[in-house]
């Protein structure tokens, strides 16, 4: 019988959202400081 | 001046004039976000679940290309600083950061995603087996890396250490994949990656291979995006030194 263990399954793909987003957002943040910084 | 410190001078001027350009929508990490949403879509809807491992088998769609994308990062980084050791090139030492910094992020993914398909298949969440310890380590190489990258103010200096370590590190790789044929661990032999034919069924096939090409692409969209981060960043560490 198939075990049930999507649980697993969902919490993976919603941290795999979570650290590819959060790291996608560090990076227009810091370029966003960067040209503030210069008045860019 | 000795012959390093000329070479350190040579190392701290050129990237002043380079600005990365582009303020508006990065096209390329758009479709990078795209393809990885159709990826989710497919694994989700359109992918069978396999019968003895259920529905966490389908972490393998994550877990695997986030092993390759990290590879892929850190073998950059051993060959942008082979290359930055000879040249001198400072740009080829910032995209030995940006990619190092990438890898440490999908390495993350592989260490996250690692932990929460073993808990259901082997019923622990980790084991001190080789391969996860060794990529463990490659992740705390890396996090290293990028630690001492930020506490070395001298840029010619700051290069040329790290691209020592960068290096180093690198040499975990070959150790990572062929752990499950020189040391006993817990992961299956390879099912894809391996000389012979892959063994999965075709409709699994396909999601691993667009799943690669998604997240490669990703990959090559946040290297993309961290090298004219670190770009500007050299700039104006050029200006404030005038």
């Amino acid at each position: 019988m198939t075990p049930d263990n999507a649980g697993y399954y969902h919490a993976a793909y919603i941290l795999a959202v979570v650290i590819y987003g959060a790291y996608a957002a560090s990076i227009w943040m810091r370029r966003r400081a960067l040209r503030r910084r210069t008045g860019g | 001046m000795s012959d390093i410190s000329l070479r350190g001078e040579a190392a701290r001027a050129p990237v002043a004039a380079t600005r990365a350009s582009g303020r508006g929508i990065d096209w390329f990490f758009l479709v990078a976000v795209v393809l990885v949403v159709i990826t989710f879509v497919r694994v989700v809807y359109f992918t069978p679940v396999e019968a003895i491992q259920g529905p966490a088998q389908k972490i393998f769609y994550l877990h695997l290309p986030a092993a390759l994308a990290a590879f892929m990062a850190f073998g950059l980084v051993a060959i942008t600083s082979v290359l930055y050791l000879w040249l001198k090139d400072p740009k080829l030492d910032l995209i030995a950061e940006s990619a190092a910094e990438v890898g440490v992020v999908f390495t993350t993914m592989v260490l996250v995603s690692g932990p929460l398909w073993g808990k259901p298949v082997w019923g622990t969440w980790w084991t001190w087996d080789a391969r996860l310890t060794l990529t463990l380590f490659l992740w705390f190489v890396y996090v290293g890396y990028l630690v001492l990258r930020g506490a070395i103010e001298d840029s010619a200096m700051r290069a040329r250490y790290s691209a020592v370590l960068g290096i180093l590190g690198a040499l975990l790789i070959p150790f990572i994949h062929l752990s499950v044929y020189l040391f006993r661990t817990l992961h299956p032999m390879p099912i894809v990656l391996k000389p012979s034919a892959p063994s999965l069924p075709k409709d699994m096939l396909e999601t691993l291979l667009l799943s690669f090409v998604s997240f490669t692409i990703l990959f090559f969209a946040f290297l993309r995006a961290r090298y004219h981060l670190a770009l500007d960043r050299a700039a104006i560490e050029a200006e404030d030194r005038r």
